[in-house]
């Protein structure tokens, strides 16, 4: 069922979330889901500078942003969360795109685009 | 979180700080001289290829912001630590400190020739260099309050003093004479690279770039309007000479700036021009105290320097370099005191390290795009790597024509490849058994950017690495 939306996660550190809440603010973004996790990426947390690389995995504390909007808007909205995440150092975070089935609106039962 | 301090403005004023010194304004008159107000096209065209390294430069910043002072990471990134080395030591070190030293030294004699006090002119020269160390100690917000006042101060009065020209306001006589005093355009052409000179240096605000308010935005666009408003003011003041000093007497000056005030508005005029050499001075020293200091931070923490010129006072800077630099530049304005023909033939040896690391700072775009081709800039210079090829054949053109007179021009390379050759042996033992890399080994983007924190170093001494 193609519902002409799609599911934007962000996970990344914690230093750059104000900024890029304005910028997804600006794009129009209309709603979003912030989740304090746990996580690590292919360095099994281990810090830029280490000597070498963790043996066990250690898990970081980060943030993972959830939004949901139509599809037509990904490709703007990825370019933006690129930019402004960017530093050019590990652990500027990955960006996860899914399609979704279909979003329901509790209050009044809309669904799809009209439910966001 | 660091509080960004600096905005717009500062990039601007920074930008503009390094570029005009008092040797700019001896080029401008010059260079006007020798072909009449067609120079503005010869500037036209120097300004242009000088915003294709600025382009160059704001788009490595976007790849690698918040960098310790840059420009050397770039290089380290994309050649490894020999050319790093080699054009970082000789293009900014060796030769802004050179040129710093000549312009101060330059100061003294303007200041003496303006204040008729018994006073040895270096002294006026020690003032000024303790008040600019003072300043850039106190913290990168403090110099750059004094960079805006200053910049304002130089800007504004050269604009004046060349509407004062164009509109025949001054108390001298005008001269009627002709605009054009170039035979054809390959002459006006072949002044580009006169022109040049009075548009090098702007990248300077790039070690501040981690200081700057939205970096991504105002670094870029500091820079490129910072060389808009030199080409702009320099434009007026060509229109100006027009009008007030004979072609023929401002190419054969040696202070066609101090001419064309003396011209413009007798003593008063002469007086006015020495304080806005002063002030070229002034922002010249600040820009440059500022800018290697950093640049010399930025290349300890990657272990291309002594570890000493990392270290930071409170406010955050790096002190030893700030002082270090400060030193080395009074040193040097104190020997040319007198004898600065030698010290200027050096400078232009050094230049052609400096336009070297203009062709790395292109060469390095163009290598970047091929490794991470994806990674997200916030700024890429537009049109493929057509901008870049160009910085690079233009840049190489000005090496080729940096200077007039065949016979110093033949001495500059003989000097700058036994210069290369002795920074190379240098610098080749320096990363073999100091840094323990390979010489020509492009370092890893990610490992230049864990370089910068100091902790890479402080793990690696207590594990008895380093």
């Amino acid at each position: 069922m193609a519902s002409g939306l799609s599911k934007i996660e962000i996970i990344t550190n914690f230093t750059k979330f104000a900024e890029l809440q304005s910028e997804l603010g600006h794009l129009g973004v209309r709603g979003m889901t912030v989740s304090q996790v746990l996580g690590c990426g292919i360095q099994k947390g281990s810090a830029e500078y280490a000597i070498e690389e963790n043996e066990e995995i250690v898990l970081l504390p980060k943030q993972m942003i959830t939004l949901v909007v139509e599809t037509e808007k990904v490709h703007d909205i990825v370019e933006v969360v690129k930019q402004t995440l960017y530093t050019g150092h590990i652990g500027d975070g990955k960006i996860f795109v899914s399609s979704l089935d279909n979003v329901i609106k509790v209050r009044t039962g809309d669904e799809g685009v009209d439910a966001l | 979180m660091e509080e960004k301090k600096l905005g717009l403005g500062s990039v601007i004023s920074t930008s503009v700080g390094l570029v005009i010194a008092t040797s700019c304004l001896v080029s401008l008159g010059q260079g006007a001289g020798s072909v009449g107000i067609v120079f503005i096209g010869a500037m036209v065209v120097a300004c242009l290829l000088n915003m294709t390294t600025i382009g160059s430069l704001s788009e490595l910043n976007a790849l690698m912001p918040n960098i310790t002072g840059g420009l050397a990471q770039y290089t380290l990134a994309c050649m490894g630590p020999l050319p790093t080395i080699i054009s970082m030591v000789g293009g900014y070190l060796i030769c802004n400190i050179l040129s710093s030293g000549v312009e101060a030294s330059i100061f003294a004699y303007a200041m003496a020739e303006v204040i008729p006090l018994p006073i040895p002119s270096i002294v006026y020269t020690a003032v000024m260099m303790i008040v600019v160390m003072a300043t850039n100690l106190i913290g990168v917000d403090m110099f750059a309050k004094v960079q805006d006042l200053v910049a304002f101060l130089l800007v504004g009065s050269m604009v004046l003093m060349g509407l004062i020209g164009i509109f025949k306001l001054g108390t001298g006589t005008v001269v009627v004479q002709p605009a054009n005093m170039a035979s054809s355009p390959a002459e006006v052409i072949s002044m580009t690279a006169v022109a040049f000179w009075l548009f090098i240096g702007a990248e300077f605000a790039i070690p501040i770039s981690g200081q700057v308010k939205n970096a991504k935005r105002n670094v870029p666009l500091g820079m490129a309007l910072g060389l808009l408003v030199i080409l702009l003011m320099q434009a007026i003041m060509v229109l100006g000479f027009y009008h007030y000093t004979p072609w023929d007497a401002l190419a054969e000056s040696a202070a066609p700036h101090m001419l064309y005030g003396e011209l413009l508005l007798g003593k008063a005029g002469k007086i006015w021009m020495a304080f806005v050499a002063a002030l070229a001075v002034i922002s010249t020293q600040n820009s440059g105290v500022n800018g290697l200091a950093y640049i010399g931070q930025g290349m300890a923490k990657m272990n291309m320097l002594p570890q000493i010129f990392a270290k930071t006072n409170k406010r955050g800077v790096p002190y030893i370099g700030v002082i270090s630099i400060s030193a080395a530049m009074f040193l040097f304005a104190y020997i040319s005191d007198g004898s600065s023909g030698m010290i200027e033939f050096l400078i232009l040896v050094g230049s052609v390290f400096w336009m070297i690391t203009y062709i790395f700072a292109h060469i390095d775009v163009l290598i970047l795009r091929k490794k991470l081709p994806h990674a997200p800039r916030s700024f890429k210079v537009p049109c493929g790597p057509l901008f870049p090829l160009i910085g690079i054949i233009g840049t190489s053109y000005m090496i080729f024509y940096i200077s007039t007179d065949l016979h110093e021009r033949l001495m500059i390379w003989l000097i700058t490849g036994v210069t290369m050759l002795v920074l190379g042996i240098y610098a080749f033992f320096w990363t073999k058994y100091k840094m323990k890399m390979p010489v020509l080994k492009a370092v890893p983007i990610e490992k230049v950017m864990a370089m910068d924190n100091e902790m890479y170093y402080k793990i690696r001494k207590k594990r008895g690495i380093w």
